[in-house]
Parts: structure tokens; C-alpha cells; sequence
């Protein structure tokens, strides 16, 4: 026990009450930069990992290139989910059917022109968040549960109406659909307009978090959710918000999904709720809210690409992949929690 | 919360059984072919692998805590049962079964208490390498053999009498033990309820093996953390840490223990489903599919998310309103759709509902109304 | 505000409804097209037992939606003989995989019901299919055409890729007491003791798509369906072709846990090793079949063997060849020669403008049909072979468009 002044806590059996010395200073060099860092250090690790694997093609353009291509849907999921996680709701289980519905809804109405298409299919995406913003806001059901929920009904309401089967816009060159088609393949310069949107969206999301009065509350709502209702935060249309703008990234990654894939199903996206989970929590934002950055969502994004990317060179078959992803992910998030416990900070 | 006499307040406490009798009604008027023997066998035995993950399943949801990587070990499990089943035996495999799924428990419990990373996130975790090694073991196809003897005793078999005459002898025990009183509503289930179990166990073919041994685990959980002064320190773990720990009980010796039990349950059940079959399939989906059922059913069975309520016989009445509903839907021809879609109605109805008696207590926080009663009276 | 959202909501749900009547209304032209080819059923007015005007239907002239009969004419193959030991010869060698590849050819059936040969006009079916997916809605399209010829009830029960419900399937479809079951099983080795079920039921089988392992074929009366081995060795010789017999190549799986896991990776690996072997191979693994998973595979192999990587197999030509046209644009290697399993719109597609050199022939249309229609051949007392493929041919970009428009 290092010094300072001690409680007895029924949590944990002492804690931190005051100590004359920083967390900072006490701590040898990697552990100092994980604390200023982060998952970038890990990251950081994983580039250095790599170009040990294969010197010659790891570190090159094409090969970065690659792994942000491969986590830009995935990396626009997180953007969104982490304002739910970031609220403290714990997750949002009904992503992958918001995926789903606003590519399929897209590749509807596409005979109304593009522009009409992309934004009915954001208004439609947006409407499951709609829901689940007001029961899980409004009525304080468990989020988790609720947008369980969501995922079954959506999916069977898709499953219904389209009668199972995928929905092919019409591809002649000049009309609406292959532009639609072509949204995923676009590219400004040499970097694909996938990217390009991911990281806009991520520096906005950092502007709305920290620097708006919105993303103050609701970092008060996510920590104290009783103490921002003291101070008169409209809590409840705090939770709307998030969710809603977590639907808002599902429908704009379910638009590129569905164009990647030149058409519209009820399966696409599946797998991408606990996959969001996995690179927000990496990237440092704790399950119990109110705590972490958009940057290290990124982060967290980025380590996945690159675990992926690192294994695959190596040779390690994909479905065995997931055991190094597993153990990673429980030995960063320990970290994390181990680097908010040195500062009393873990009632997680 | 106070138990108040009205009349949803009563329904909803036992919601799991009231559907349960509603669906079984519903279909034995209007499905086609639902209501005979060979049936309502069938739907028995198809919800044993879910009770029997649903009884570690509830445990963890008494303390608070939830486990995202039961389908995995269940899978996982059950492959093992089979896969050393040439080698070993089934006896010797089961216990191997059974030991990794305690493992597996005890790396949650580790995890989840000594990093003290939440069980949602360590779970997650969990399931993903399991997931993995999942794989690695069955290279991507069915483990199975060819022996079908033990998977037809389980289904159409009959225990051999010295096995039956102890189980009927430890129910008899059981019912005196307890002592019921003949006056209360309760005092004659606790008599009607074994005595028409055994008298169509004994008549009827309704029960087949497997049934029995679902039934004995779930006793024996029931008994575990109702019945012993032991078990109802998982209620207060889960409910009220706080006071557990001026109690001095041990926190974390609970926690580790309610998650290698869910591990031990959740491998109980895939072994078992892995020797009805003979097999054990390597497609993911089944996991997946294993966890997003059982949560629906222990959620609809009265547990909640936060922890200090629940109970394991409600959950299996949960399982099985589940499989009355998706054999009703076989019954009727309706797509893999409806079922689906209806598995979500009823969560969304219950998650909705719970929220908002939980908003009606919310309102009442701090407010005690047997003084209101009485100063309103006394004017 | 909270009437505000009640109002949206409101508006959105009415203007879902008003396009969903707009898609079942095509879904119902489209019915209307294939109707109007529909066969008609012999018109004699004297007492014709049910089994000769069962014989007198003629469903050879219905055509399926992408221009080809719905019937198409089955095929056998040459069996070569059954090595001592499979399980001891190495995975590279066409022996090892002999059980899994000609299972059902020397099986013994074991308690087949013999038919009862009264024709298959009003008869009652349960078909158990393994899971949704736009082939099995071509699929079961084939299947209710020939029932509607037949007038035969059909029950569909959907396994949904998961073996706890399709067991539990197999058993309502017993209850049901059905004259014939048409099994289409989630897993291969699995579905033995379900088979066995129905069997001691007294019920007769057509197994159908998936080819069950040799434990259970011998319960089943008969097996239609494709030649998952037969048409990728097809495909393995004409990709070597493609190549030059040389060069290395990567093969992109299918999904863990299913039979083509196995049949579309072994064939052409077993086959190469024969025909061409100077072709290296040099990267197996799966993308559980999603396509941003295989653009990723597919870079990161481009990436790591460089110029060495000159052919692609690719066990599905939905997502998988979507993934694998992003990566190979990606990385300016259009020059990679790709086959893949078909035959989905997708990947006629991209036959069509030439990212992919050849794709094999499933008709899903013709899976569903010909499966009932050897009910139907069972009804009517015939004999049957135990396994009967579909017919196998490559799909080039020299006839893609006899194959046009796609089934899914």
C-alpha cells in the first residue's frame, strides 16, 4: 500500500482516500504512457509486432491501406455505440437490424434517385433508435434487454416483408442504383470515401463529446445518472440522443455494407454489435459510462485491424484468430481497469 | 418491494407459468396435431439442454451478474463428451466435460472479482476464446460417433427399477420433510404437484430419461439456493452487497462460485445434448442461438438483470413456454419469421412491463405508505 | 415532444405498409409468370386409378425462372474403389475423403418402407430445410411448383442452421405423420440419428442438398441433390487450365461446421495434386462467408505472396466474390484467376464481365424439384438410384446467358 490516507469501503476492502503522491509518479515508463496514451501504445505494440512477422510488407501503404479498409464499417459502428456505452446503457444489441433495415430500405425506394434513397434509409435506421431511445430513456427499461428485443422483432419484420429474399438495385450504368453501388467504391484521391467518412464522423463525435454541452451531460448522466437529474439535466431525452446517434452510424455503415455488397438482406451486419463492443471497450471507454474518449474508440478499431491483419500474416486460420482477439481484449481491458484502480477510480 | 394483493401484481410474479398454461391451451385447441402424448414428450425433452443451462444461468443472475459464454461452453463441452467418447468411455469423458466447464467458470469468476472487469465485457471475452478454441479442436467438422444406444435410452428408455423405486422414495422424503400445511394453497401443491408426477411417470411414457435427469438437476439446484441457509447467501451477494459484507460473508468465494457453477450447468447441458444426438455440430449459430434463448426465458421467468431476485423454476417454466411456442409454430406451418418475431414481442412486453412497475416504484422511493395510510385515517 | 415522435413513428409505419403492398404485389406477378407454363393434368373422365393419372402428369415441360427445365436430368458418376484405411492416407489424397465424397454409393439400407405405389396425387409431405437463404427460397419455389402439378400438401419446417431445433423439428415432422419426409439436414454427420427416427417411424426419406454421412444413408430411401465433389474437381481442372497447370493458389472456404467446409476445399486440393502438380498451394481458410471479411483475407494474401498468389477458389460466389472483386481492385490484380461455386446473380455477374473466369452449375430450382419428384417417382412405385446428382457443368462467360436471369 502506497501512501497516503485510507477508508474502509464495503466495495473493496480499503480505498484511496487522498495521497500525497500522484498516480503519475510512481510508476515506471510503459505504465506512464499507457496512461497518457492508451490503446495507441498497444497499437503501437501491434506495428512493431508486425514488421518483426514480415520486414518487407507490413508497413507499407497498401497494406495500411487495407486494414482501414477493412475496419471502416466497423470503426463508424463504434463511433455511434460509444455514446450509448458512454451513457452508461451498456450496449445497444439491435445495431446489426438498423444495418440491416436502412440498406434494405435504401435499395427500396432507389427508384425515387439516389439522394431521396440515402436519406429515407437513415430516417428509417434512425427510427429504430427512435424506439429504443424513448423506452430505454423515457420508460428506464434495461437496455440490453430492450434492444435485444428490437434485434428479434426488426428481424422478423424484415424476414416478413421482404420474404427472405435479397433485395438487387438496378445496376445499368447512369441510374440511381449504380450510383448507389458505387458509393462504397468511391475514392477521393487514394484514400476510399469509406475512410474519409469514418474519420469525419470521429472528429465531429469528438467535438459533440467534449467540447458541447450535450456531450458534458452526457458524461454526467453516464457517471451520476441520480446527481444529473439533481442538477436538472433532462436525463431521459439525454439517453434519446445517444441512441439515436447510435442508430444514425448503423444506418450510415448498413448504407455501406449494403453497397459493398450490391444489395439488400436481414443478415447483413450480423455480428457487428458484439464486435463494436469489443474495440470501444479496448480503446479504454469503461461499461459503466462517463468514461474514455473517441480516440481511443479509434483506437480500439485500429487494434482489432491490425490483430487481424498480423494473424492472417502469420498463418493462423481465422476462426482461431478469435482466441488471440479474446485474450487480448481481457488483458487490455484489465489494464485499463487496473490503471483506474491505482487511482480509486473503479467502481466499474 | 412489497407484495401488493392486486391482481397483476399477481400475474406478473407468475408470468412464466401463465403463459406457459396460455400457449399449451391456445395450441391444444387450434394446433394441428399438438395435443398427444408423442408431442408434448417431444417438447419436454427439446427444452432439457436450455433448463438445464437456465438453472447455472438464473445463479448468475441472482448475483448480478451475467455470462455472455454459455452457449460457447456449452458447445465446446459437449464436443469434448463426444469427441473423447471412443477413447474414454462416456462416463470418464462426462467428467472431463464437466471439469473444463468448471474451468471455464472459474477463469469468469477470476476475472470477473480479482482484474474486476465486468462480467458483460469478461464474458464477451470468454466466449470469443472459447470460440476459437472451439475450432481448433473439431477443425471445422461434426464430432460424432456412431453408437446411437445411449441417445434412443435417453429418449425412449425406461430407468431400470431400483433407480426409480429412490428417486419416488426421495420425493416422498422430501414432501413429509417439509411439512406442508394442508390449509394454504401452497401446503397442497407441495402434495398434488410430486404425487401426479409420479403417478404419469409410472402410467404414461410422458417422461422419458432425459426428462428425469432434467428434472433432478433442477431439483437440485432449486434445493441448493432456496432450501439452504448456504444458497440464500447468493440472493444476498446479488441484492445487497453492502450488507453482505457487514455480514460477513464472502463476496468473491460467492461470485467465483455462482459463475463455475453456471460453467458446470452450461456443460452438463451440452454434454447431455451431445449423447441424445451422438453428435456435437461446430457451427457457431448454435451458441448463439442457446444464449439468446435461455436469456429470453430467464428474464421472462421473473429473474432481473439487477440482481437479489430470481427463481430457477420460474426460468424452466420460461424454457418451456419457449418450446411450446416455436412447436406451436412448427404445428401451424408458420415461418421461422413469426417465431422470431414473436420471441421479440414477448421480451420487448416483459422488458416494457418490468420497466414500468420499476418507474411506479421509483415513485414511491422514500415514501412509506402504511404511515401515509394511518395519518390519512387518523383525520 | 413525445407526440411528436408517436406521430413520426405513425407516419413511417403507414408508409412501410404502403411499399410493402408494392412488394408482395410482384412477388405475386412473378408467380403469375411461371403459372401460365404449368403443365395440366390428363383430362379423361373414366375411372383412372390414382396412381395412372399420377404416371400421366407430365412436369418435364415447366420451365424455371432462369430459362432451363425445372426437371433436370440426374447424373451418376464413376466409383472408384474404396481404399483399406481412408482415415490413414493423407488429407492431400483423394482416398482419404472417400466416405464423405461417395457416401451412399455401397451403403446397405437398412428397413426401407416399401411404396405403397398409389400414385403421388393428394399426397402429404413435410420437407425439413435447413435454413433461410435466398437459394432455399429458389429452392423451395422449384419444390411448390411440382407439388402444385401433384396437388401434394407440403409443411415446411425451417431448421434455421441450428441442430437443436431441427431435432426437435424432426420430431413434430414424425407426428405429423406425413407419407414422406424431404430432408434437407443442417449437418451431415448429425442428422444419423434423426434419420433413424423417422425410419423406425416407418416413414420413407429423401434426403436431399447436403450429403449425409454414410451412418445415415443408409436410411434414407434416396439423396438428391448437387455433386459438391464431383463439380469442384470439374472446376480444379478447368482452373488449372486457366493457369497454365502452374502457379500458386489460395482457397477461400465456406463456413465451419458444413459439408462444403470439406468437399470445396479437399476436391480441387486432391485433384491439383494429380492433374497439375506444379501448382502450389498456398493459403486455406474460411470467411464464414461475409464480404468484408474475404476483402480483408483476400488483401492480406495479395500482400503476403505478392506475385506468387495466381488463382483463387472461392467456395461461394455470393459475398465471398463481392469481397474478393473489392480486394483484387484494391490492389490492381485483376490478373488473379478466380473460379468459384455458383450460381447466384453475383456471381454470374461477374462471370459476365470477366473478374471471374468460371463458376459451377446449382440450380436451386431444380434441388427443391427434383427432390419432390422422387417422392413423387416413390409414390408411383419406381425404383430409384440411392444418390442422384444434379447436372454438373462450369459456367463460362461463353453461355452465362443461357442461365439468365439468376434464381437468386
Amino acid at each position: 500500500m502506497g501512501k497516503g490516507v485510507y477508508a474502509m469501503s464495503a466495495k473493496d476492502n480499503t480505498v484511496l482516500v487522498k495521497s500525497r503522491f500522484n498516480d503519475v509518479d510512481d510508476k515506471n515508463g510503459i505504465s506512464k504512457l499507457f496512461d497518457k496514451a492508451g490503446v495507441y501504445v498497444i497499437a503501437l505494440l501491434l506495428i512493431i509486432l508486425g514488421i518483426i512477422v514480415s520486414p518487407t510488407k507490413f508497413l507499407t501503404p497498401d497494406n495500411m491501406l487495407n486494414i482501414l479498409r477493412a475496419v471502416g464499417m466497423l470503426g463508424i459502428t463504434a463511433c455511434g455505440l460509444s455514446f450509448v456505452i458512454y451513457s452508461s446503457q451498456m450496449a445497444d444489441m439491435s445495431v446489426p437490424s438498423a444495418m440491416a433495415f436502412s440498406g434494405i430500405i435504401t435499395v427500396q425506394f432507389l427508384h425515387f434517385g439516389l439522394v431521396p434513397a440515402l436519406i429515407l434509409g437513415i430516417m428509417f435506421g434512425m427510427l429504430i433508435g427512435l424506439v429504443n431511445g424513448i423506452v430505454v430513456g423515457y420508460f428506464r427499461a434495461n437496455a440490453i434487454l430492450w434492444t435485444l428485443a428490437m434485434q428479434f422483432g426488426m428481424e422478423g419484420i424484415m424476414r416478413y416483408v421482404w420474404s427472405g429474399n435479397q433485395l438487387y438495385p438496378d445496376l445499368e450504368p447512369g441510374t440511381s442504383g449504380a450510383a448507389f453501388v458505387n458509393i462504397f467504391r468511391m475514392k477521393v484521391g487514394p484514400v476510399p470515401l469509406l475512410i474519409i467518412v469514418m474519420i469525419v464522423l470521429y472528429i465531429i463525435a469528438n467535438i459533440v463529446m467534449k467540447k458541447t454541452k450535450f456531450g458534458n451531460q452526457l458524461k454526467l448522466v453516464g457517471s451520476a445518472y441520480d446527481v444529473a437529474k439533481c442538477t436538472g439535466i433532462n436525463v431521459r431525452r439525454t439517453v434519446l440522443y445517444a441512441f439515436l446517434i447510435s442508430s444514425f452510424t448503423a444506418s450510415v455503415a448498413g448504407i455501406f455494407i449494403t453497397s459493398m455488397n450490391k444489395l439488400g438482406v436481414f443478415y447483413l451486419g450480423e455480428g457487428y454489435d458484439f464486435k463494436s463492443v469489443t474495440a470501444i471497450v479496448i480503446g479504454g471507454m469503461a461499461l459503466s459510462g462517463g468514461r474514455g474518449n473517441i480516440w481511443g474508440v479509434l483506437g480500439g478499431v485500429l487494434v482489432m485491424g491490425l490483430l487481424n491483419n498480423i494473424l492472417t500474416f502469420i498463418g493462423i486460420p481465422t476462426a482461431v484468430q478469435n482466441v488471440f482477439v479474446g485474450l487480448v481484449f481481457i488483458a487490455v481491458v484489465a489494464l485499463h481497469t487496473y490503471k483506474l484502480r491505482k487511482v480509486g477510480k473503479d467502481y466499474a | 418491494m412489497h407484495k401488493s394483493k392486486n391482481i397483476i401484481s399477481l400475474i406478473d410474479q407468475n408470468r412464466a407459468i401463465l403463459l406457459l398454461i396460455l400457449l399449451t391451451c391456445f395450441s391444444a385447441i387450434f394446433a394441428p396435431n399438438f395435443a398427444n402424448r408423442m408431442n408434448l414428450s417431444t417438447i419436454l425433452i427439446s427444452g432439457c439442454m436450455l433448463a438445464i443451462i437456465s438453472v447455472g444461468f438464473t445463479l448468475v443472475f441472482i448475483l448480478a451478474q451475467i455470462d455472455l459464454s454459455i452457449g460457447a461452453t456449452a458447445q465446446f463441452c459437449g464436443m469434448l463428451c463426444v469427441g473423447l467418447q471412443p477413447e474414454l468411455g462416456w462416463t470418464l469423458s462426462l467428467i472431463i466435460a464437466v471439469l473444463a466447464g468448471a474451468l471455464i467458470g472459474l477463469f469468469n469468476g477470476i476475472v470477473v472479482v480479482k482484474f474486476k472487469i465486468h462480467s458483460f465485457i469478461a464474458t464477451i471475452g470468454t466466449m470469443t476464446i472459447i470460440r476459437g478454441i472451439l475450432h481448433l479442436y473439431s477443425d471445422g467438422g461434426t464430432k460424432s460417433i456412431d453408437n446411437y444406444s445411449l441417445g434412443e435410452f435417453l429418449e425412449t428408455g425406461q430407468f431400470p427399477i431400483w433407480f426409480i423405486i429412490i428417486v419416488i422414495g426421495a420425493i416422498i422424503l422430501f414432501v413429509v420433510l417439509s411439512r406442508p400445511d394442508v390449509k394454504t394453497i401452497k401446503g397442497i401443491t407441495t402434495i398434488v404437484v410430486p404425487a401426479v408426477f409420479i403417478i404419469l411417470w409410472l402410467t404414461t411414457k410422458l417422461f422419458s430419461p432425459i426428462v428425469i435427469i432434467t428434472f433432478i438437476i433442477i431439483s437440485i439446484g432449486i434445493f441448493l439456493v432456496d432450501h439452504t441457509r448456504f444458497g440464500k447467501g447468493f440472493y444476498v451477494v446479488g441484492g445487497n452487497p453492502e450488507t453482505a459484507w457487514l455480514a460477513g460473508i464472502n463476496k468473491d468465494m460467492y461470485i467465483i462460485l455462482g459463475f463455475v457453477i453456471c460453467g458446470i450447468t452450461a456443460s452438463l447441458a451440452g454434454s447431455i445434448f451431445a449423447m441424445r444426438l451422438s453428435s456435437m455440430t461446430a457451427r457457431f449459430i448454435f451458441a448463439q442461438k442457446a444464449l439468446m434463448t435461455s436469456l429470453a426465458a430467464v428474464i421472462i421467468g421473473g429473474t432481473q438483470l439487477t440482481g437479489g431476485k430470481g427463481n430457477i423454476l420460474k426460468s424452466y417454466f420460461g424454457v418451456l413456454m419457449f418450446q411450446v411456442l416455436f412447436n406451436m409454430i412448427g404445428c401451424f406451418g408458420l415461418g421461422f419469421e413469426i417465431q422470431i418475431f414473436i420471441n421479440g414481442l414477448i421480451l420487448a412486453v416483459v422488458v416494457f412491463y418490468e420497466a414500468y412497475t420499476n418507474y411506479r416504484h421509483e415513485l414511491l422511493k422514500g415514501q412509506r405508505p402504511e404511515l401515509l395510510k394511518e395519518a390519512q385515517s387518523i383525520r | 415532444m413525445f407526440k411528436k415522435c408517436f406521430s413520426v413513428i405513425l407516419v413511417m409505419s403507414l408508409l412501410v405498409t404502403l411499399f410493402v403492398g408494392c412488394g408482395s404485389k410482384e412477388k405475386e406477378e412473378k408467380v403469375e409468370k411461371t403459372d401460365s407454363d404449368k403443365a395440366s393434368v390428363s383430362d379423361n373422365t373414366n375411372e383412372k386409378s390414382n396412381l395412372d393419372k399420377s404416371k400421366e402428369i407430365d412436369v418435364f415441360s415447366i420451365i424455371g425462372s432462369d430459362g432451363q427445365p425445372l426437371i433436370l436430368p440426374t447424373e451418376k458418376k464413376e466409383v472408384p474403389d474404396r481404399p483399406e484405411d481412408p482415415k490413414a492416407l493423407a488429407e492431400e489424397d483423394a482416398g482419404h475423403w472417400w466416405d464423405i465424397e461417395y457416401a451412399g454409393w455401397t451403403t446397405k439400407k437398412e428397413n426401407l418402407p416399401k411404396s405403397p405405389a398409389d400414385g403421388a396425387i393428394g399426397k402429404k409431405v413435410v420437407l425439413l430445410k435447413a435454413g433461410d437463404h435466398p437459394y432455399w427460397t429458389a429452392y423451395v419455389n422449384g419444390f411448390t411448383q411440382i407439388a402444385e402439378a401433384y396437388d401434394i400438401e407440403v409443411k415446411i419446417l425451417n431448421g434455421n442452421w441450428n441442430m437443436d431445433l431441427q431435432s426437435q423439428q424432426v420430431d413434430q415432422a414424425i407426428n405429423e405423420k406425413p407419407d414422406a419426409v424431404i430432408f434437407a439436414p443442417v449437418d451431415a454427420t448429425a442428422c444419423a440419428p434423426l434419420m433413424r427416427k423417422i425410419n423406425q417411424a416407418g416413414i420413407p426419406i429423401i434426403a436431399s442438398n447436403t450429403i449425409p454421412a454414410e451412418a445415415a444413408m443408409k436410411y434414407c430411401t434416396a439423396w438428391t441433390g448437387p455433386d459438391d465433389w464431383g463439380q469442384f474437381r470439374m472446376l480444379a481442372k478447368y482452373f488449372a487450365d486457366e493457369m497454365g497447370k502452374e502457379g500458386g493458389y489460395a482457397i477461400v472456404r465456406h463456413m465451419p461446421g458444413s459439408s462444403p467446409y470439406f468437399a470445396r476445399t479437399f476436391a480441387p486440393i486432391t485433384e491439383l495434386v494429380d492433374y497439375a502438380p506444379d501448382m502450389k498451394l498456398l493459403a486455406m481458410d474460411t470467411a464464414n462467408l461475409e464480404a468484408e471479411a474475404t476483402m480483408q483475407l483476400v488483401s492480406d494474401w495479395i500482400t503476403k505472396y505478392g506475385d506468387e498468389l495466381k488463382g483463387l477458389i472461392l467456395a461461394g460466389d455470393g459475398f465471398s466474390m463481392t469481397g474478393t472483386e473489392e480486394a483484387l481492385k484494391n490492389a490492381g490484380r485483376e490478373d488473379i484467376v478466380v473460379v468459384a461455386a455458383g450460381n447466384s446473380k453475383t456471381g454470374m455477374d461477374a462471370v459476365k464481365n470477366g473478374v471471374c473466369s468460371g463458376i459451377t452449375y446449382q440450380s436451386a430450382e431444380g434441388d427443391g424439384a427434383i427432390a419432390l419428384f422422387t417422392a413423387v417417382r416413390y409414390f408411383n412405385g419406381e425404383e430409384m438410384d440411392p444418390v442422384a446428382y444434379l447436372p454438373r457443368h462450369i459456367i463460362t462467360a461463353d453461355d452465362v446467358d443461357n442461365y439468365m436471369p439468376a434464381q437468386w
